[in-house]
């Protein structure tokens, strides 16, 4: 009996980002609690960025060498925990976030947005909804 | 495996993208074929407002997309009663077939729900 | 079945706090986070309606959102204070998690 108390419960989050980087705390908060799920052996999934949250997903953005680069940590956090970095494609385009693929296909000039993240549809939102245990909103 | 869903739409319609976006994921979870419910809370409930002219503002119409809900086979959709009331918005004919919620009622609704999505 | 609700704007700028906590259930908890932190200064009046859920140990204040902004650990009285792992702990508690607007 006394044994079971001692197992913890392993689960599958995953994250939505709805905010801009410099608008509030939220992608901040986001990655805090991320990485803070990770440490307790929980699997995170899937971070969906959406709304205003993509433009998180700029490579472009070039915050002061003596500011916490969040673009990097999401990128590190890909790498070490496979965490899925995935982008809405409908809110990135209007806001300028595009991969190499679809600068093209719009024909300008560069791109704003590289691997580890990904471009993609609702369905990756919808997704992470059902494999996942338990989806937090972070930002509004 | 199919999971409750419930979006909960908190913005005005035209004040920022965020109402479009959050009947855009709304929507596309229910061709997803998940068990969907949409609630309008706070702010939200001004998107029912009947006879909007969007086009003054060059924007899609919000009453557009809400009445594509329906198509979907969206039909759980709920606003909050204390919203249109502090708002005074009871007397309203809203735009679309919704179910007015108490506390009460919210409170159910939370409870029965995998996961909810606040935009 | 119970939500685990999490504010991280500052209450002063919600349209109404109290429509917000009408809506939590018997077992719901409240997690303030970010700017949420605000809301665990006790003698700030817009926080009256958060009183309930303080004497009911309902609530909780992320302590680093708290000290980043000079709150002193002291001040939120009954709230209680938590790392970023106790905010995961309440998430897995929790069977679904409702960010207030």
């Amino acid at each position: 009996m006394g044994l079971f108390l001692f197992i913890t419960q392993v689960m599958i989050f995953s994250v939505s980002i709805l905010s801009a980087p410099y608008t509030d705390q939220a992608a901040f908060s986001a990655y805090k609690f991320v990485e803070a799920a990770l440490s307790k052996k929980h699997e995170v999934r899937r971070i969906f960025f959406y709304g205003e949250g993509v433009l998180n997903a700029n490579h472009l953005n070039t915050p002061p060498q003596d500011e916490i680069n969040l673009y990097e940590a999401w990128k590190e956090l890909a790498s070490s925990h496979q965490v899925e970095l995935i982008v809405c494609i409908a809110s990135a385009l209007r806001r300028g976030v595009l991969d190499e693929d679809e600068a093209k296909r719009y024909e300008k000039d560069g791109h704003s947005m590289q691997a580890p993240f990904i471009l993609s549809g609702l369905g990756q939102l919808m997704d992470a909804a059902i494999e996942s245990d338990r989806l937090i909103t972070f930002g509004s | 495996m199919q999971k409750k869903l419930l979006f909960i739409s908190h913005k005005t319609p035209y004040g920022s993208f965020a109402a479009k976006e959050t009947l855009d994921a709304a929507l596309a979870s229910a061709a997803f074929g998940q068990d969907i419910s949409l609630l309008f809370k706070g702010d939200g409930v001004y998107q029912l407002l009947p006879q909007q002219n969007s086009s003054l503002l060059k924007r899609k119409s919000i009453g557009a997309i809400l009445g594509a809900l329906e198509l979907y086979e969206v039909n759980k959709v709920f606003i909050c009663e204390q919203s249109l009331l502090s708002r005074g918005l009871e007397n309203i004919k809203p735009l679309i077939k919704v179910h007015v919620l108490n506390n009460l009622s919210l409170q159910v609704l939370f409870s029965e729900q995998d996961h909810i999505l606040s935009f | 079945m119970s939500t685990l609700h999490t504010l991280s704007i500052n209450p002063s700028s919600l349209h109404s706090i109290q429509s917000f906590i009408d809506i939590m259930g018997e077992t719901d908890e409240l997690l303030l986070l970010a700017n949420g932190v605000y809301g665990a200064l006790v003698d700030a009046k817009i926080n009256i309606p958060l009183e309930q859920l303080r004497d009911s140990g309902k609530l909780y204040a992320l302590k680093d959102d708290l000290l980043a902004r000079g709150i002193p650990a002291s001040a939120p009285k009954r709230a209680t204070l938590i790392s970023y792992e106790g905010f995961v702990d309440l998430v897995v508690k929790h069977q679904n998690t409702y960010n207030w607007v």
